[in-house]
């Protein structure tokens, strides 16, 4: 079954992508990049360049260097809106009849087919990145699009080898990758600030139709305009401070265009931010450094009105939808220019409302165009959708630790085993103690189940090998064994109701989890800390008592004082002063291991020890409590 | 699904199909019924593992790409501020050569770690993309001006570069990032 791309083709950027697994997902272009830049152009060599590479010969060849073609797609000469792009635009519009056409290393194009090479690249690039050909598409066009429009985007589809399923509006597409297309009688904004256009959509969603009531918008908005407020503030700082006038050096220029927009994504996330542009032009008097402090407040003070620019329309397109503010259940942002914490706090204040930003506003439009194509796909079947567990599973492991077995969110129905050990000499049982939740330590979560595996050969700590395998079948029960790798013998418990929470005490436990996640680790680390400590006394006092013999008598000494020190500090709850006594115990048998070994040169012995001596890591805190778990093992899986 | 074939005293139509089917007939269409869907098991479950199998292998193409793709990026970033350090150097350069009056010491400092610079990027075998006297090629050039020739633009039949702002650098045969370059005509 081949795939249905689906397409968001911007007026600035395009975006792409495609159900994968039932879910969706953007595919990158050839160049790495998860947007394209709608531009086509003709070189002076005659290649026919799209995206980043048509963008970087721009300067040099603006007459046949298109862009924005999709405010001319569809549309006739006399347009009130081509009038205005035949002014703007550096590339020839020419009319043929009434129709468009557009002028390109000597050659006329109509919109259409320049989109199309457009979509050929995105199609191509995509045919790449999934190594199967892709035939059919899903594409997003703006909710006041005409026939005509429509048809021509179809149109450009279809040459450029694509079998358009669909033309979806933007803004419903934005309201499928939410996933609100499943919500009953709601009204939906989408507020659309891209880089050249702003839109804004009121939608009425219902028995799964999504129905635009109104829209509304303005053309020529968007974030460059935002970008070209900061470069004019840039360069007019540099010239009071200075005394040059940066706009006419190109390359100061773009150094400043490309400072301006990166400062301005910055400070969506912190208040302050510094323009740091050294060596960006000289003089007689030697080189100058364009070094500002901008900050958010700054920003908002030079970008503000743009952004209350966008509230009529709002106001407008609910007035033309005839529903009030206090109908709208959700606002969706649609556009990279809605992460500016002011746009987000101006819509806020104007719907009374928080908005939707959770989908990445770049790429929503796209995701809801894969999510489309997979409906039309059928992507998914009934019988064959899979649970996944909500809450981790595992095992109670020395020092009161929780070790998991099953992470959260693994999809059933799955089987996972861990290998365990004793943790002490001569232990013959061990206890499983089944739990389920978020938390570091044992007491923090649910409890499932408890069994004990005994019959365990008496062996030194360490030694024995227990295998503990979980595992969930498709209905959510859990099956926990533990089986006694010398003896074969096994233990086994069923547990029913694995999944017997309620929704809401699922969340509240992640919750829990969250808040503590700090304080649970760090007990979690100290814990760790001991039991390292604990092994190794455990080795080293054995390594003493089998091979002390081969020691010198200062080193005997010295050994014995270290771990009279470690025992000493080794349940107190001071982590710092147990990590650095540690840190020195271990240094001195590394001490230890070294003579050893020296002596064994001699005599052919075996270093002797469950752990070697000199280990400077004891394994990790895997010990179970006393009368039960192992070291961590090899993960069999 | 097996079919729900009902004994003769349970029929409840009336219609003229055989009423009595022994116990022999009912079984062999419930197996027939079995098997069917135990090959319609078997095929989903042989399909889901291949599916696995093509994902391991997809996920280990991908990651090797991904691995790649993150290198590009990260030197992307350090490349931009290696340049400025350039521009610092050819300055300090140009000004110990015309008056001689740059700090010698701190001069040579900053040749030495140019140097090791650049011996950074022979050891992550990244390559300088070549521009001067090249024809442009937006591949690998991207042009932020372009020099007036006394001929009609249109009539220029090929632009080169004329002039480096800021270098380019590919990584195993993919672009880091484009050269910054001021385009004229071929003389």
């Amino acid at each position: 079954m081949s795939k249905i791309l689906g397409i968001d083709l911007g007026t600035t950027n395009s975006c792409v992508a495609i159900i994968e697994g039932g879910e969706p997902k953007v595919l990158e272009n050839r160049e790495g990049n998860r947007t394209t830049p709608s531009i086509v152009a003709m070189s002076k060599n005659g290649e026919r360049l799209v995206g980043q590479i048509a963008k970087r010969q721009a300067v040099t060849n603006p007459v046949n260097t298109l862009y924005s073609i999709k405010r001319l797609i569809g549309r006739r000469f006399t347009d009130s809106e081509v009038e205005k792009d035949v002014k703007l635009a550096p590339y020839k519009i020419i009319h043929v009849g009434d129709a468009i056409k557009i002028a390109m290393g000597g050659k006329e194009y109509t919109p259409q087919e320049i989109s199309a090479f457009i979509l050929q690249k995105l199609k191509a690039d995509a045919e790449a990145k999934l190594g199967t050909k892709i035939e059919e598409a899903v594409i997003t066009v703006p909710a006041y699009f005409n026939d005509a429009q429509r048809q021509a985007t179809k149109d450009a589809g279809e040459i450029a080898g694509l079998k358009v399923r669909r033309i979806i509006n933007e803004p419903t597409a934005a309201a499928l990758a939410y996933g609100f297309n499943k919500k009953k009688n709601e009204k939906i904004v989408v507020y659309d600030l891209g880089g050249g256009t702003f839109d804004v959509s009121v939608l009425e969603v219902g028995a799964d139709i999504v129905e635009v009531k109104a829209t509304n918008g303005d053309t020529h908005l968007g974030g460059d305009d935002f970008d070209q407020r900061i470069i004019t503030w840039i360069i007019d700082e540099f010239k009071k401070d200075q005394g040059i006038d940066l706009s006419k050096d190109q390359f100061a220029l773009q150094r400043i265009k490309e400072s301006a927009e990166k400062a301005k994504i910055e400070l969506s996330t912190v208040t302050e931010t510094e323009i740091n542009q050294p060596f960006i032009t000289s003089d007689a008097a030697g080189p100058k450094h364009l070094n500002l402090k901008f900050t958010r407040a700054k920003l908002e003070e030079l970008v503000g009105d743009l952004i209350e620019q966008t509230i009529e329309p709002c106001r407008k397109a609910l007035t033309d939808a005839k529903f009030q503010i206090s109908d709208i259940n959700e606002i969706i942002m649609v556009g990279g220019q809605t992460r500016m914490p002011l746009v987000l706090q101006t819509v806020e204040k104007f719907f009374n409302k928080k908005p939707n930003i959770s989908v990445n506003p770049d790429e929503v439009v796209a995701i809801g165009a894969a999510v489309e194509a997979g409906i039309l796909q059928g992507e998914v079947k009934d019988i064959l959708l899979l649970d996944v567990t909500p809450l981790s599973l595992g095992i109670e492991t020395l020092g009161g630790v929780m070790t998991r077995i099953i992470e959260r969110n693994t999809t059933v129905p799955v089987s996972k085993s861990q290998v365990f050990s004793t943790a002490a000499d001569g232990q013959t049982s061990v206890e499983i103690h089944i739990l389920q939740g978020e938390r570091e330590m044992a007491d923090g979560n649910k409890t499932l189940g408890m069994f004990i595996l005994s019959g365990i050969p008496s062996a030194p700590r360490g030694v024995p090998q227990v295998e503990v395998s979980f595992d969930i079948d498709a209905n959510g029960i859990l099956n926990v064994s533990a089986k006694d790798k010398a003896t074969n013998k096994e233990q086994k418990i069923t547990i029913t109701d694995s999944t017997g929470l309620s929704k809401e005490e699922i969340e509240k436990m992640k919750k829990d989890a969250e808040l503590h996640a700090e304080e649970d680790k760090e007990k979690k680390a100290l814990i760790d800390l001991r039991n390292n400590a604990d092994t190794l006394i455990y080795t080293t006092e054995k390594t003493l008592s089998e091979a002390g013999d081969k020691l010198k008598e200062e080193t005997r000494k010295l050994i014995q004082d270290k771990l009279d020190a470690l025992k000493k500090v080794k349940d107190s709850s001071n982590k710092t002063e147990l990590e650095s006594v540690l840190a020195d115990f271990n240094k001195t048998v590394q001490q230890v291991g070294a003579e050893l070994y020296q002596a064994a040169a001699k005599k052919e012995e075996p270093a002797p020890g469950g752990n070697e001596a000199g280990d400077a890591t004891a394994p990790s805190g895997e010990e179970p409590k006393k009368a039960e778990e192992p070291i961590e093992g090899e993960i069999v899986k | 699904m097996s079919d729900d074939m009902t004994q003769s005293g349970n029929n409840q139509s009336n219609s003229v199909e055989p009423q009595n089917l022994s116990e022999i007939d009912t079984l062999k269409l419930a197996l027939e019924s079995s098997k069917k869907e135990a090959q319609v098991n078997l095929d989903g479950w042989r399909r889901a593992n291949a599916d696995y199998q093509n994902l391991k292998k997809d996920t280990d193409k991908r990651m090797e790409t991904m691995t790649q793709t993150a290198k590009i990026f990260l030197l992307a970033d350090f490349l931009d501020v290696y340049d400025n350090f350039k521009v610092a150097c050819k300055t300090i350069e140009g000004k110990n050569q015309s008056d001689g009056k740059v700090d010698k010491a701190l001069y040579d400092g900053i040749i030495q770690i140019e140097k090791q610079f650049e011996e950074l990027l022979v050891k992550w075998n990244v390559k300088r993309v070549e521009t001067i006297g090249q024809r442009f090629n937006p591949e690998m050039h991207e042009a932020i001006g372009e020099e007036s020739s006394d001929e009609s633009v249109e009539s220029v039949a090929e632009q080169v570069v004329v002039k480096e702002f800021t270098s380019g650098y590919s990584l195993n045969g993919i672009m880091i990032k484009p050269a910054k370059v001021m385009v004229g005509p071929s003389k």
